[in-house]
């Protein structure tokens, strides 16, 4: 088991975020993590980076506990993509994504190498030159998942990739290839967990999914066991139909009736 | 206009060569003229290379009046410049100024109270503890107001821009009202010298404050160019310099801890000389880029031309008289910042 959360919680001003959470991210597959706002989804995420405590329960990656790894070295396995991002300063694109390489001991060569190709992967093909500050919301994330693509470009064993809602700001061409992109990391044996509003897009991409509601995990299974009306409507509070696709197999998830908007509340 | 990294060692020597050209104009420029020329020619006798003609009276000023002045202007300007260059690392913002958002007020408080206070105190202070006292207090003033500030405006790993300037009001108001206070139980002298520090000059420039103010501010430049790798992580955000494998808190308190001695140093010596923060480092990313290590490397450079030259217009313009140099500063950086907010609301 690669990335290992047992028996999480974890408390913010007096108040559960997450209860009792455990789950596990074997190498090899995309686990998407589905809820409504305020379910408390991107605080796993931080928690399964490290980047937050637990009040109680464990992190271990490869087996060893998150404490037990030196800052340096995780960083080198575990890349995290944020949500959005408020670099204020006009670094060129080249070396946003060469700052991926902070952690590695490589040599100047192998890091523009590796930006060079990260930045193909992403299809911003020469950009490197260009301004982060001047580009779209969209082609900001994808230089950033650039990024994060170059941190753990080797192909190491014992790999994660956590991406907190990656797709928010891309167009539809985009939020496609960005997790097919996840999907190629994970047939290279790397970890990986995503955020995703759009439950069509966990039903295409992920080979599990993960739905959290109030801090809580209601249920881990393949798309086909946990996009069903009858797990979705407590959990989302509407009418869904779910649609059953011959080919490709797939659900689809439609909302019948979006009834009373529910009340928004931030996510982290 | 971004230059290209591989010219960056072209253009590092070029600053190199502005600064010393800079350095070599102050020391020859003033009430006493002795060409470029001459000058240098004294200052190279005098450490045993080469020799020189000049005559005593002309010797004594190059070498007690104008070389240490030369000295600390090139020492502050470094340290101001680079303190700006930490600062709006660690705020993540281009905004953030030593000067600016109240670190220097604390800084002036702290050397306010030991020039007024010192005084009163019931036992007699050597002359080498008050020497030491000065800097010590403005450190202390500059990290008492750096921590309120960072505490106040640092959220979630995120910094608001709009408290931290406001919160820099606040700080420079109480800067403000505290020397005020200050200057009623000031005797004559002490007011004096209190005024000087509100506006800072370099006049106060001679060796023995040098040689108390030269190694502090070298250490702290030498720690800070330690930081430039997780400085640059820091711009992407304070949770994605930590999935970087950096070491946040301990490089937030370092880079604090490192702001305070470089603003409390200097404040201690030649008083509250504006805007250098905020100019240098805007100029030198404009052209080169944010990467600190080579922004940290560059204020070396351009920080001390820009005080030399500041010095040079604040000792020259009215000659005889001398204006403070914080005024030259002020009038150079306001507009420029005024003219940087409105680049910031127009996007």
């Amino acid at each position: 088991m690669t990335l290992e959360l047992t028996s999480i919680h974890l408390e913010r001003g007096g108040r559960p975020v997450l209860e009792d959470v455990s789950i596990e991210l074997p190498g090899g597959s995309v686990t998407a993590i589905v809820g409504p706002n305020g379910a408390g989804k991107s605080t796993l995420l931080a928690v399964a980076s490290g980047e937050l405590l637990p009040s109680r329960g464990q992190v271990s990656l490869a087996g060893r506990l998150m404490s037990r790894w030196a800052p340096g070295e995780l960083a080198t396995k575990r890349a995290v993509l944020p949500q959005a991002s408020t670099l204020e300063f006009a670094f060129t694109v080249d070396e946003v994504v060469r700052l991926g390489r902070l952690p590695h001991l490589s040599s100047k060569r192998t890091d523009d190498r590796i930006a060079r190709a990260a930045l193909a992967k992403v299809g911003l093909d020469g950009f490197g030159a260009r301004s982060y500050l001047q580009l779209s919301g969209g082609e900001r994330q994808r230089v950033q998942l650039a990024r994060v693509l170059a941190q753990v470009w080797e192909s190491s064993a014992n790999r994660v990739l956590l991406l907190d809602e990656p797709t928010a700001a891309l167009d539809l061409v985009h939020q496609h290839s960005t997790l097919a992109l996840a999907r190629s990391m994970a047939s290279e044996g790397v970890a990986v967990a995503v955020v995703l509003h759009d439950l069509n897009l966990a039903a295409q991409y992920a080979d599990r999914i993960a739905l959290m509601s109030r801090g809580a995990l209601r249920v881990v299974g393949s798309p086909q066991d946990v996009l069903r009306p009858s797990i979705l409507e407590p959990v989302y509070s509407i009418h869904v139909d779910v649609m059953e696709l011959a080919s490709p197999q797939r659900r689809l998830v439609l909302v019948r009736n979006p009834g009373e908007p529910r009340r928004e509340t931030h996510d982290r | 206009m971004r230059i290209r990294s591989d010219r960056r060692r072209t253009a590092l020597a070029a600053l190199a060569f502005a600064l010393a050209s800079a350095a070599v104009l102050a020391l020859s420029s003033g009430a006493a003229s002795i060409g470029p020329a001459r000058s240098l020619a004294v200052v190279l006798d005098a450490i045993g290379l080469g020799s020189s003609a000049a005559l005593d009276h002309e010797r004594a000023v190059i070498l007690f009046v104008r070389l240490p002045r030369v000295f600390l202007a090139v020492l502050v300007g470094a340290a101001l410049a680079q303190s700006g260059a930490l600062m709006q690392g660690l705020f993540r913002n281009p905004l953030a100024d030593p000067s600016l958002v109240g670190i220097s007020a604390g800084a002036t408080i702290g050397a306010a109270s030991v020039i007024v206070l010192a005084g009163s105190l019931p036992f007699e202070v050597p002359t080498w503890a008050e020497r030491l006292m000065l800097p010590a207090a403005a450190f202390a003033g500059a990290q008492l107001s750096g921590a309120v500030l960072h505490r106040l405006s640092s959220r979630h790993g995120r910094t608001e821009v709009t408290t931290m300037l406001l919160a820099g009001i606040a700080l420079n108001a109480m800067a403000l009202a505290g020397t005020g206070a200050l200057t009623y139980v000031a005797t004559d002298e002490e007011l004096r010298s209190l005024t000087f520090w509100g506006m800072g000059s370099l006049g106060g420039a001679t060796w023995p404050s040098l040689s108390v103010v030269a190694p502090i501010l070298v250490v702290a430049i030498g720690v800070a160019m330690s930081l430039s790798r997780a400085l640059d992580a820091m711009l992407l955000g304070e949770g994605e310099a930590h999935h970087l494998g950096v070491d946040v808190e301990r490089t937030k308190r370092r880079a604090l801890v490192i702001t305070s001695l470089l603003v409390g140093t200097s404040v201690a010596v030649c008083g509250m000389i504006g805007f250098v923060g905020l100019l240098v480092p805007h100029l030198i990313r404009l052209v080169f880029g944010p990467a600190h290590r080579f922004l940290l490397v560059a204020t070396l450079l351009v920080g001390p031309a820009l005080l030399l030259t500041a010095d040079l217009i604040a000792r020259t313009l009215v000659a005889p008289a001398e204006l403070p140099i914080g005024v030259v500063t002020a009038l150079l950086g306001a507009p420029f910042f005024l003219f940087l907010l409105g680049r910031r609301s127009a996007s």
